[in-house]
Formats: structure tokens, C-alpha cells, sequence
């Protein structure tokens, strides 16, 4: 978890990355299967266009599953290792969205005196009508973000530009969605005779509508209510003793919107930022893991008196002052800067009986 | 780890539960096989677009290297109408081109008219024929050729079809025709290549015909945009040997 490091391998990312990529080579080798049998009308695709047609579908495909993970696991935790390594799925999408270009500028763009690069950008430009538009300009500008989201995968690049900047940047990919959509149903959906293609996109578009909203709705009810301002000041309300389950983490949002996990553990309360240094993952929906804070996402741990990551780690995030008031457990909005160590506030006997664990959701 | 709990997955542990390994390796096997049955299901979907713009002979024949014979003509395009032998008719029009998305390399000036031998590989796709050249045409001497015949006049004609080009039209690339290979349709034309109207609707038995503008003349680049949708279309059409020749006003054209 310091600033650079190669990449980490592990069991889990390896078993991942092998299922992953088992399957595309299985896609792609179906495809070519199937597609090669002479259809109806008796005329079978020349390699050069099921290689593209292959690749293309199969990448189409992976950016639907890639953009399917993050509501997925929001409604099931279940889903969880799907996230863990999302980015590797990323890069492979990438690499099968390269091998799609390949084919389509070593058979539609060779061959020409055009260098192949050239002719993809000068060959259409229809962009000045709907039928017919130049659809191959979209497919460009969707390969150049996954390239550049490719290229900035590594917790270097998330390190160097921090989370919430490396998140802008990779929220792109819903960008990137669109433009591969939008070169589909410009392009081969115009040819095809058959329902599937069309069927496919369809499916795939309202799947992720569908997932996102109501991972939405689930995400608006978890990511905490608004605390309200106590009498004194500046402290809030964040809620009552009794809300918070032993080792697990509640979530509030100060007045400013920054969003608080405030955990207990073994009849103490503490609180920290609600995103993780990595990659704004949120904490509060974590677990407590040998005595640390750790995040459902990508396992970064952070110790509870002081948000800081236990050594040799270098993460550090903002912890908070709490109170209590009777039952109600009050916080200080002000954070203190990251990694500042802050006594846990003890919980009278009088507040000590916990949550039943088997009521948890 | 006494505190992981059962569902909870730490990326960097192997400490996973059995139920979730069991969900996991249940979510694996739905992949890939999903995958698979997305990939046979579009595969098994792929159509030509142009599968029955060719009428019974809708797939492409197997290129084959020929020798031809025949009167050559340089305009608007390069074609060789045949003198006539065991394998075809005299007057059978055969477009030509060069490798790739070139056009044929002839002396124009000097050969037009000219009785030729011409060698290549020859496309077939229903009754459209593209020779690809495999060198110069050679004007035989001993071979007189007849005073050219004139164009017979066919008529104002109004046709809808795809224009694309004659060589990857005729089956050197499969599919040649439609929205996915409007570009690879604009570099053949861009680099000469005789462009051809595939019609949506066979005409008097006729399934491609040679399109010019208006005045006999190649197309110029404006004709581009048009390229690899259905397109209605109007202008006269004259016969030379069998082949069909439109000319219209490229201005005048519309997408359907």
C-alpha cells in the first residue's frame, strides 16, 4: 500500500484473472465457430470479419459486465470479489476491444495507399446525418478512453492523482459505454437481419439502468441520513448508541455532505472518514478485521484510534471526536487531519447491551 | 480473523467462506457459459446484407485465375467487354481492377478500344464479374477490333439499391456490402476502384448496374456519403454489351 507497487498477485486475483480470460477465449473461439457454418443464406463471413465481429461483440459484452459489478454488489454483497479486481476485467476488455481494432484496420483500412491509421479517420466522416453516420468515429473515441483507463489502472496513477480524481477519470467508462453503443446501432445493427444483435443491446442497456437504480435506491437508504445540529455547538447528532452493532460500522453524513463511519468495538466508539484512501471505498460497510477497520472493497485496513493503516501501509484517513449524550452518540464535524489519534469514547454499561448480530440485514 | 465474518470477502486473504466460495464458483461457471451461449447465439445471426440482392446465385463463386479476351473500355471505368469464346459470349462485361483497393493500372489513352488480353483473378457474384489484374492488359495486333458498338439507349430509369464497390461487391470480401464496410467501400472508390449499384429489387433481370454522374463521367467523391445504404436514384441508363450503365446526377440522390 505504499505510493508505487507492482502489482500484488495473489490466489484470488489469479483464479479471477484465469476465469476471465478462459472465458474470452472461449467467446471468441464459440464465434468463430459458429459464425464460419454458412447460415440460411448459405454465405459464411470471411475470417477477417468474425475476427472483428468476435472481438467486438465479446468487448461489448465485458463493458456491460464491467459497468454491471459495481450495482451488483451494491444490492448483494455476495458480489463483493467481482470488485475486488474489476480493473484487471478493465484492462482485459481493453485488450479485446484492441483485437477488434486490429482486425478492422488490417481488412477494412489495408490495403489502400492510406496508412491504415490514417483511413480510419478520413475514410467516413459522415457525422452531418443520421443515416449512415459515421459510426466508426464513435468506436475510435471509445477504444481512446478504455486506453487511456487502461493505461491509468494502476494504484500508481491512483496514487498520484488521488481518489477522487482517479475516480472522475475512470468514471469515463460509462462514457465509453455509450460511444460503443452508439457505433453499434450505427453500424451493425443497420446491417443485420437478424433480431439477436438488437435483442443483446437491449438486454445490456436496460440490465444496467435497471441495476443502477436500484442500487441507487438501496445506496440512498445506506449512505446515511443527515445528521442534525446539536445544542452545542459545533457538535452534531449522529445517532443513537444503540444503532451501531458490535464490529460493524454506521454511516452518517455531516451537514457539508462528507459522509462518517463510526464503529464499535468491544464497548468503544470510534470515527473516521467513511472512504477509503484508496479508492473512496466505503468503510462503514466494512468489517473489523483483527482490531482495523477494513473495506469491502479492496481490504485496506486503517486502525480505529488513529485512521491509520497498520505498518508497513502508509494509508492514512480523517478521524472524528465523538461524545455521548445519554443514549445519543454525538460528533464533531470538524475532522481532524489524517491520521491524527483520538481517544475511543467508552459506552457506559448502562448502553452496553448490543445489537442482536442475527437482525442484520 | 475471529472476527471475519462468514460472507465477508477480503481480497487478500484466502480465508473465504465455504458459501461464498460455493456462490463464487456458481457465479464462474454462469459466466462462462453465458458468455458461450451470447457468442454461439450472435454468431449464428451473422447475414449478409446483400444475401438476396444476387437472386439464386447470392454467394460469391471461388475466385479463379483466368485469361480473358475481349475489347476494352476506359470509360467511365475500365471494363472489358468479351470477344466472345467457349466460356462466355461475346460482349460480356467484366469490370476491372487492380490489387487491393486500386484501381487497374492501364494506359487508358493508348489501350481504349483496343482488343486485349487480360489476365487475373476473376470475382463472381451472381452476374456481376471483377477481374483483378495480374499484369498490363496486352493488345493483341493480330486481332482487329470491330467499330466500337454503340450504347443503346434504355430509358429514364428510377432504382433504389446500395452503391458499393464492384470489387468487394463482387465477393473478395464477405459481407461486401452494407453500413459496417461503408468505409472499406469509400477506400476502394477513393483509390479507383469501379463502383457498382447493387439494386434492392432486381430490374429486368438485372442485379447490378454501373453507375456514372450525369454527364458519363466517374463519380467524384461526393458520392461517398451515399455509399453503403439503400439510395433512390434516377437517370438515364444505356446498354453496352451486357452491361447496364446509369447516370445520374449525384446532386439528386437520397438515403432512404
Amino acid at each position: 500500500m505504499s505510493s508505487y507497487k507492482a502489482v500484488t498477485w495473489n490466489r484470488n486475483k489469479l483464479i479471477y484473472d484465469a476465469v476471465a480470460i478462459a472465458a474470452v477465449v472461449l467467446y471468441i473461439q464459440v464465434y468463430r465457430h459458429f459464425g464460419a457454418m454458412a447460415g440460411r443464406d448459405g454465405i459464411a463471413p470471411d475470417d477477417a470479419t468474425l475476427s472483428m465481429k468476435a472481438f467486438g461483440s465479446c468487448a461489448f459484452v465485458l463493458l456491460s459486465g464491467i459497468l454491471s459489478i459495481g450495482p451488483l454488489a451494491r444490492l448483494d454483497r455476495r458480489f463483493l470479489p467481482l470488485l475486488y479486481n474489476r480493473r484487471h476485467l478493465g484492462v482485459l476488455t481493453c485488450t479485446v476491444a484492441a483485437g477488434h481494432v486490429a482486425s478492422v484496420l488490417s481488412w477494412y483500412f489495408a490495403y489502400s495507399d492510406l496508412p491504415p491509421l490514417r483511413a480510419l479517420l478520413v475514410a467516413d466522416t459522415s457525422v452531418a446525418q443520421l443515416a449512415g453516420f459515421a459510426f466508426v468515429i464513435l468506436g475510435v473515441g471509445a477504444f481512446v478512453i478504455l486506453l487511456v483507463l487502461a493505461a491509468t489502472s494502476h494504484d500508481f496513477w491512483l496514487a498520484f492523482l488521488g481518489p477522487r480524481v482517479w475516480k472522475a477519470i475512470h468514471m469515463a467508462v460509462y462514457g465509453a459505454y455509450a460511444l460503443v453503443f452508439g457505433h453499434i446501432a450505427f453500424g451493425a445493427l443497420q446491417d443485420a437481419r437478424s433480431p439477436a444483435l438488437a435483442i443483446m443491446c437491449a438486454l445490456s442497456a436496460a440490465t444496467l439502468v435497471v441495476l443502477h437504480l436500484l442500487a441507487g435506491r438501496k445506496g440512498a437508504v445506506e449512505d446515511g441520513q443527515f445528521a442534525p445540529t446539536a445544542a452545542t455547538t459545533p457538535w452534531v447528532v449522529a445517532c443513537d448508541i444503540g444503532e451501531i452493532r458490535e464490529g460493524r460500522g454506521f454511516v452518517v453524513k455531516l451537514p457539508d455532505g462528507e459522509p462518517v463511519a463510526i464503529f464499535r468495538h468491544e464497548g468503544r466508539l470510534s470515527a473516521v472518514s467513511n472512504l477509503c484512501a484508496h479508492q473512496n471505498g466505503p468503510l462503514g460497510e466494512g468489517r473489523l478485521v483483527d482490531g482495523c477497520i477494513t473495506c469491502p472493497w479492496h481490504g485496506f485496513q486503517y486502525r480505529l484510534e488513529d485512521g491509520c493503516s497498520p505498518p508497513p501501509f502508509t494509508e492514512r484517513i480523517s478521524t472524528y471526536r465523538l461524545m455521548l449524550d445519554g443514549g445519543r452518540v454525538l460528533l464533531d464535524p470538524r475532522p481532524n487531519p489524517p491520521g491524527t489519534r483520538v481517544s475511543a469514547v467508552v459506552i457506559p454499561q448502562a448502553h452496553q447491551t448490543p445489537v442482536n448480530e442475527t437482525s442484520a440485514p | 480473523m475471529s472476527e471475519h465474518n462468514d460472507t465477508f470477502f477480503i481480497g487478500w486473504s484466502n480465508d473465504i467462506s465455504a458459501g461464498l466460495r460455493r456462490f463464487l464458483m456458481r457465479a464462474a461457471a454462469f459466466v462462462v457459459v453465458g458468455l458461450c451461449v451470447v457468442s454461439a447465439l450472435l454468431a449464428l445471426s451473422i447475414t449478409d446484407p446483400a444475401r438476396s440482392l444476387f437472386g439464386a446465385n447470392a454467394a460469391p463463386d471461388i475466385p479463379l485465375d483466368v485469361t480473358l479476351r475481349g475489347v476494352l473500355s476506359s470509360e467511365p471505368y475500365p471494363f472489358l467487354l468479351t470477344v466472345g469464346d467457349a466460356a462466355r459470349p461475346a460482349g460480356h462485361g467484366v469490370l476491372l481492377s487492380g490489387d487491393g483497393k486500386h484501381a487497374a493500372v492501364i494506359d487508358r489513352a493508348a489501350l481504349g478500344g483496343q482488343v486485349v488480353e487480360v489476365k487475373g483473378l476473376l470475382l463472381k457474384r451472381g452476374a456481376l464479374d471483377m477481374l483483378v489484374l495480374s499484369e498490363s492488359p496486352r493488345v493483341l495486333q493480330n486481332i482487329q477490333p470491330a467499330a466500337p458498338a454503340a450504347p443503346v439507349p434504355m430509358g429514364r430509369w428510377r432504382v433504389v439499391g446500395e452503391i458499393c464497390d464492384g470489387k468487394c461487391g463482387a465477393g473478395i470480401m464477405s459481407p461486401g456490402t452494407g453500413i459496417a464496410h461503408k468505409a472499406c467501400a469509400s477506400l476502394c472508390l477513393i483509390g479507383g476502384v469501379p463502383p457498382v449499384l447493387v439494386l434492392t429489387h432486381p430490374l429486368e433481370g438485372r442485379q447490378f448496374l454501373m453507375i456514372a454522374d450525369s454527364q458519363g463521367r466517374a463519380l467524384d467523391r461526393g458520392v461517398l456519403r451515399f455509399v453503403g445504404m439503400r439510395v433512390a436514384m434516377e437517370g438515364e441508363v444505356e446498354r453496352r454489351g451486357d452491361v447496364v450503365l446509369i447516370k445520374v446526377d449525384t446532386g439528386k440522390l437520397r438515403r432512404l
